[in-house]
């Protein structure tokens, strides 16, 4: 079966610090799948830090979570996830890369502001 | 011809490890069962699966079909065991039937979809190591018929390790060590006993601060009136996070006389406060530290009249302690020690925003608040 691509990359680029650094990592996806009640859904996701060993992370309640992983500056941080349910696992999902949490963008005070009255009285 | 009055149903179908074939629509899945003990020589299983997909005159415990299934569709399986030709069951015996069929269905989940990963930096603050800052004032009873001791510290800021020092001859009848402003209630650390000598003992309580406290005044309760008893009590300030220790060890009986003052050893995992205590026996002793340790108390600090309580301290890094004395005295005499050690915080993780550059072109939009 050909297996839908569905996770984006994205790339991270870290600052250019000398010394390796301590990443909080949070992550999360969607499990599509419809469940009978009988059914005990559990999650998986694994990462690597640039490519190199593989750490699974099992026993998720839910599609997603958080991990503390150490990196140096320039290295890719990547993410994969399965769904799981008794013994019966999906296909490991595309890596993701991991992007930086940017803070939220400060709205722009509006301009051009303009004002229509309309009567709505006898 | 053999013959059965029961014959067993088919016993729990697992759906087992899958191992897909790769081909669309096709998922080679691993059925398992349990075998009854009705089942005579010769019983075979039939199992079927989605499509049906069926197989027969299985002898194993498990076997694997090839389904027609997709990610997020409903696996079904059924089993059941057909006796061998011949095999006669019930009353009046006649041929016996297949057992009834076994069934299970679980979902296999579909691909995920929708995946994504953040990061953030975090940012390791140095944690300067805990800093013994005083003691408290001895309660020393010789002769003196009392329920409770006490000490009295000073300067106590939220976050102090307090420890308590405390010796009784029948100490079992302590009914806890507490202050009431702020109100703590201390947990007891170690308990060191003399064994049939004297049935003297000596305890280490410990708790943190929780409010700052110009002066407090730490009691501990029995339950009966003894004649002699002494307690003391210590500040270390900063880098604790627990009072609970991390390891113990002691002695358990009353030691021959020496003039090295050393305890069974604990192996600690990371840096700590290691803190040596214990009391001399006979007489009133001037104790030198060991290499990196620290005299915060013998029995000459307080006054050759004191009680003979000591207490030596060191920070660590991971290792094997006190693995050698922690002290040497000035006269050979029986002794009693143990060695506790609180783990000290070494790091503090904050959460900084991530730093992210960008080596090619000016930012075209940059935003301070």
């Amino acid at each position: 079966m050909i297996v839908k691509k569905v996770f984006f990359a994205a790339t991270l680029i870290f600052s250019t610090s000398a010394f390796a650094d301590t990443y909080q990592v949070t992550f999360g996806w969607t499990d599509p799948t419809t469940y009978i009640p009988s059914d005990a859904p559990v999650y998986e996701a694994k990462y690597r830090i640039a490519g190199g060993a593989e750490t699974v992370i099992p026993g998720l309640a839910t599609p997603g979570g958080s991990v503390s992983v150490t990196a140096n500056p320039g290295q890719t941080i990547e993410v994969a996830a399965r769904n799981c349910n008794l013994a019966l696992c999906s296909e490991w999902s595309a890596w993701v890369t991991a992007t930086a949490q940017h803070p939220a963008t400060q709205p722009d005070v509006p301009t051009n502001l303009t004002i229509t009255v309309v009567r709505t009285g006898p | 011809m053999k013959s059965c009055k029961s014959w067993g149903y088919i016993a729990t179908v697992i759906i087992g490890l899958a191992l897909v074939s790769g081909a669309l629509a096709d998922r080679l899945t691993t059925f398992a069962w349990d075998p009854d003990p009705s089942w005579p020589a010769g019983t075979t299983i039939e199992l079927c699966g989605n499509g049906p997909t069926c197989q027969t005159g299985l002898t194993g415990l498990s076997a694997t079909l090839s389904l027609p299934v997709n990610p997020g569709d409903v696996i079904q399986g059924m089993a059941r065991a057909i006796p061998p030709p011949g095999y006669q069951c019930g009353e009046p015996l006649t041929d016996c039937l297949p057992s009834e069929w076994g069934a299970v269905q679980a979902t296999w989940p579909a691909n995920p979809i929708g995946g994504w990963a953040r990061y953030q930096r975090e940012e390791t603050t140095p944690v300067a190591d805990p800093v013994f800052q005083n003691r408290g004032t001895l309660d020393y009873r010789a002769g003196n018929f009392a329920s409770s001791l006490s000490s009295t510290i000073t300067g106590v800021q939220a976050g102090d390790l307090l420890i308590v020092q405390v010796q009784r001859d029948q100490q079992a009848n302590i009914t806890g060590v507490a202050s009431a402003s702020p109100a703590l209630t201390f947990s007891l650390a170690r308990r060191l006993n003399s064994g049939s000598s004297k049935n003297f003992s000596q305890d280490i309580w410990t708790a943190l601060a929780t409010a700052d406290a110009a002066s407090m005044t730490i009691t501990a309760s029995y339950s009966n009136s003894e004649a002699w008893g002494s307690m003391i009590s210590y500040r270390w300030s900063g880098g604790i996070e627990s009072a609970t220790p991390s390891q113990t060890n002691g002695h358990t009986t009353l030691q021959e006389p020496s003039t090295n003052r050393t305890s069974p050893n604990i192996t600690t995992t990371q840096r700590a406060l290691l803190i040596a205590a214990g009391t001399d026996w006979d007489f009133y002793l001037t104790h030198t530290p060991a290499t990196n340790w620290t005299k915060i108390l013998d029995s000459q600090t307080l006054g050759t009249d004191s009680a003979t309580m000591f207490l030596h301290a060191q920070i660590a890094d991971a290792g094997t302690y006190p693995n050698g004395n922690f002290a040497t005295v000035s006269a050979a005499d029986r002794y009693m020690s143990s060695i506790i050690a609180y783990e000290v915080e070494t790091s503090a993780a904050a959460s900084l925003p991530p730093h992210i550059t960008n080596p090619t072109r000016a930012f075209a939009h940059l935003l301070v608040r």
